[in-house]
């Protein structure tokens, strides 16, 4: 007899290009009985359980160990169960349908994105240094050692960091487009 | 913040709703600006919070300028033809 299944993975799409969409997805699979676990390896890990009408959302915020338990309390409040986090910066939460929406201003739903981008930047500017180190490394061991291994390693590890860059430069247009959409009041 | 989430809606009838992270980013901000100060935690390990002298004038200006603004609105439509209070 085959063994059901009790849990299943899903590939995020890009939480910075398609948050609306995902958050519906999760809220989709919740009522065929697959239940938003955590968040792992980029993608949506669910658990077999009681199919259930949920909504879901995120927030990104920055929290050091004082300030988790007073933020996890003001959205418990205001009707939001805190699923998982990642990186204790992206955190996930669910509720019944009709609870009012996590952010209910334009100007901290725009601070929501102002801060995603804070820290792209910051990324942006350590992926590029380090490609652009790794490339220098290239450089140096093609000059003065020829060892073949050492300049793959550093060739891929450049190749990464440039990959990394570039992705997060997307993200970085995605969100400004989304601040742009909010401050216009365009439907996102 | 559950007394201000309570508080709020009490005081607009249901009208007035704030969301959490609405409600955590003001919060953040308004402390950083020195408006209010952590009094400390209760038994219950609920944080409170005390309004400083900084506080109070930034309310008391805000209020009183909508209440200017508020003025000026009915002021225009009482002079708006045939609009009667």
């Amino acid at each position: 007899m085959k063994k059901e299944k009790k849990t299943k993975y899903i590939p995020s799409m890009g939480l910075a290009f398609n948050e609306e969409n995902e958050m519906r997805r999760l809220g989709e699979m919740a009522k065929e009985g697959w239940i938003f676990d955590s968040y792992k390896m980029l993608g949506y890990v669910f658990k077999r359980g009681e199919p259930k009408k949920l909504i879901y959302c995120f927030d990104s915020y920055r929290l050091c160990k004082e300030e988790s338990e007073q933020y996890f309390k003001i959205f418990e409040t205001g009707g939001w169960k805190h699923i998982c986090s990642v990186d204790n910066y992206y955190h996930f939460f669910c509720a019944v349908p009709g609870t009012p929406a996590i952010y209910t201003d334009k100007s901290s739903l725009i601070e929501k994105y102002s801060r995603l981008n804070n820290m792209l930047i910051k990324a942006v500017v350590c992926c590029g240094l380090s490609g652009i180190g790794f490339l220098g490394l290239n450089l140096l061991l093609t000059k003065f050692w020829h060892n073949g291994t050492a300049l793959k390693i550093s060739s891929i590890l450049a190749a990464f960091s440039f990959s990394a860059m570039f992705a997060m430069i997307i993200t970085f247009c995605a969100t400004m487009l989304r601040i742009r959409k909010i401050k216009s009041g365009k439907k996102l | 913040m559950v007394m201000v989430l309570c508080s709020m809606l009490k005081l607009t009838k249901g009208e007035f709703v704030i969301g959490p992270a609405t409600l955590y980013t003001i919060l953040k901000k308004i402390q950083e600006a020195d408006y209010i100060i952590l009094n400390g935690e209760d038994q219950d390990r609920r944080k409170t919070y005390y309004i400083t002298e900084k506080g109070k004038e930034v309310i008391v200006r805000e209020v009183e300028r909508r209440i200017k603004m508020a003025d000026h609105g009915k002021q225009a439509l009482y002079n708006v033809r045939g609009f009667k209070e």
